[in-house]
């Protein structure tokens, strides 16, 4: 218990740190919300386009896609905002930075993430909440408290779900020393599942992104659910905290493994 | 052209260096083939109408783009124009190529030329291999159409070129173009009929994107290619694109000129 209380001391005092330095350059904000805006808006409006001509995508409305787009770009901004430093491991350990780490008496995840708060991610949440309230506006869905208590579930867990993944993506350097191949291979998995609903995908896709790399859990389930979608089934969806658990257990023992992996080449 | 030879050389050289890398980026544009496959099969599926052609060839357009997309996507080459000025610029070491006995232009479009030579021979190509296999895609009607789509692919070559070497400019100006390159990319997607094909805009806007060059790097070569014109507006297509590529390249020689004047007084 004293060793938890210590651990998040030390978290708020790295991120306490860390804020001061960015906080020189509030330009970058702006720059970055016209960028994630200008980003993102060729992809919604294909689906606007397509959702206009066609009525919708499957069953799914305009309204429909634009939650499914932004409840992935919210539960991703939990990543890019406070654990973007994880996809980093790799350059750390390449150029030694990551020594000091294992040299201080502070778990060296903490200061790894500690080290980090990207605030442009933020932009990232502000589009992605823009796009679930409209795309709600339009279903003319209203979320109850129960609804709302749900979706805070989801996201928290799709931003353990994504941190977790991209950290074992990371983790793979202690291995072998080519992780960003794996890590497009992961973004143009996700590109799919981020713009489109997986049922219009094959059986194996769908597979792929709810059993195996379970990037569906980010959007798709969770719309499925708060949007009353016949898709999948609702106690398919609500294990997504599960997941995220799962996640976390296995994002851990691999940590442990590939950090005694690290001291004992290092030595 | 010489030149030309000399720099396609150097980049046929690294092939052998990063195989793992080639075989990688082919695997994710066979992603994105077999995403935009499904999506226009359910599209086709609800309404065949408003798809307007065959399913055949409507998912032959749609692979086709994300395979031409490897090399035609305005920064997926790191030889492309604007990226190669603005790091120059950055770094203060665009001296180096104006000290060269070769116009910028014609330098940049040589090496730009053979990194995108190279990579539709190693990337697009086996993308397209594999799309016509396993995913359905069709080949052209016939010799003359296929013949006419390679020559439409370089023009829009020519002009993706043209419009990425302006924007560098823009670099001389500003020192920082990540932002501006950010909105000419999304500019690109929507408006060339990569991502969406330009039939199913409104009528306002597919008159807006008729009188713009954009549509000239993707829906052109892509129309010919699917034998959605007839032999006799393949002329016409490519005459257009002939235009908009001379223009460009031109007005890119003018504003070079005029960038390049600016230099020599500030380092005078």
């Amino acid at each position: 218990m004293r060793e938890l209380k210590f651990h998040i001391k030390m978290y708020g005092s790295l991120l306490k740190m860390t804020m001061k330095g960015i906080l020189q350059y509030r330009t970058d904000f702006w720059i970055s919300l016209v960028s994630v805006v200008l980003l993102n808006g060729a992809n919604i409006v294909q689906l606007s386009v397509i959702s206009w001509r066609f009525k919708a995508l499957g069953n799914w409305q305009v309204g429909d896609l634009l939650v499914l787009y932004g409840l992935f770009m919210i539960s991703w901004s939990i990543f890019s905002v406070f654990f973007r430093k994880l996809s980093k491991i790799e350059e750390e350990i390449v150029n030694g930075s990551f020594d000091v780490y294992l040299l201080r008496p502070v778990s060296p995840f903490l200061q790894l993430v500690g080290g980090d708060i990207n605030y442009t991610g933020l932009c990232d949440t502000i589009m992605g909440i823009a796009l679930v309230m409209t795309g709600l506006v339009m279903t003319g869905i209203q979320w109850d408290w129960k609804k709302i208590c749900w979706f805070i579930i989801f996201v928290l867990s799709g931003g353990t779900i994504v941190v977790c993944l991209r950290f074992l993506i990371s983790c793979v350097t202690f291995w072998m020393t080519k992780a960003g191949a794996l890590s497009s291979l992961f973004t143009q998995i996700y590109l799919l599942t981020q713009k489109y609903p997986v049922t219009i995908f094959g059986r194996g896709f769908r597979f792929l992104v709810t059993g195996l790399v379970t990037v569906a859990y980010l959007n798709f389930y969770p719309a499925v659910y708060l949007l009353d979608k016949p898709d999948a089934p609702y106690w398919l969806c609500r294990i997504a905290p599960l997941i995220a658990m799962g996640w976390v257990v296995i994002a851990a023992v691999v940590w442990h493994i590939g950090l005694q992996r690290y001291n004992s080449s290092g030595g | 052209m010489k030149t030309f030879w000399a720099f396609l050389r150097t980049e046929q050289r690294s092939v052998g260096f990063y195989r793992m890398d080639f075989l990688l980026k082919v695997l994710y544009s066979l992603i994105a083939m077999y995403g935009v496959r499904s999506l226009w099969s359910v599209l086709y599926a609800q309404d065949p109408a408003i798809v307007g052609r065959p399913l055949s060839s409507m998912i032959t357009y749609a692979m086709l783009a994300v395979a031409l997309d490897i090399i035609f996507y305005p920064s997926a080459l790191s030889t492309a124009p604007q990226n190669y000025i603005a790091g120059q610029v950055r770094t203060g070491r665009i001296d180096t190529d104006l000290l060269r006995p070769m116009d910028l232009q014609k330098q940049l479009l040589a090496r730009n030329g053979g990194a995108a030579l190279f990579g539709a021979v190693w990337l697009v190509l086996p993308a397209w291999f594999i799309g016509v296999l396993f995913f359905g895609m069709e080949l052209p009607p016939d010799l003359l159409y296929g013949a006419a789509f390679l020559v439409s692919g370089i023009l829009s070559f020519l002009i993706l070129f043209s419009l990425n070497f302006i924007l560098g400019l823009v670099c001389f100006a500003t020192t920082d173009i990540r932002q501006i390159t950010m909105a000419y990319s999304g500019i690109l997607t929507i408006l060339s009929g990569k991502l969406i094909p330009n039939w199913l805009y409104p009528k306002w806007m597919q008159a807006l994107i008729n009188v713009l060059p954009f549509r000239c790097i993707f829906e052109t070569p892509l129309n010919i290619y699917t034998g959605a014109v007839s032999s006799a507006g393949i002329g016409y297509s490519l005459l257009l694109q002939i235009l908009w590529a001379a223009v460009l390249i031109i007005l890119g020689k003018g504003m070079w000129l005029g960038v390049h004047r600016y230099l020599t007084v500030q380092g005078g």
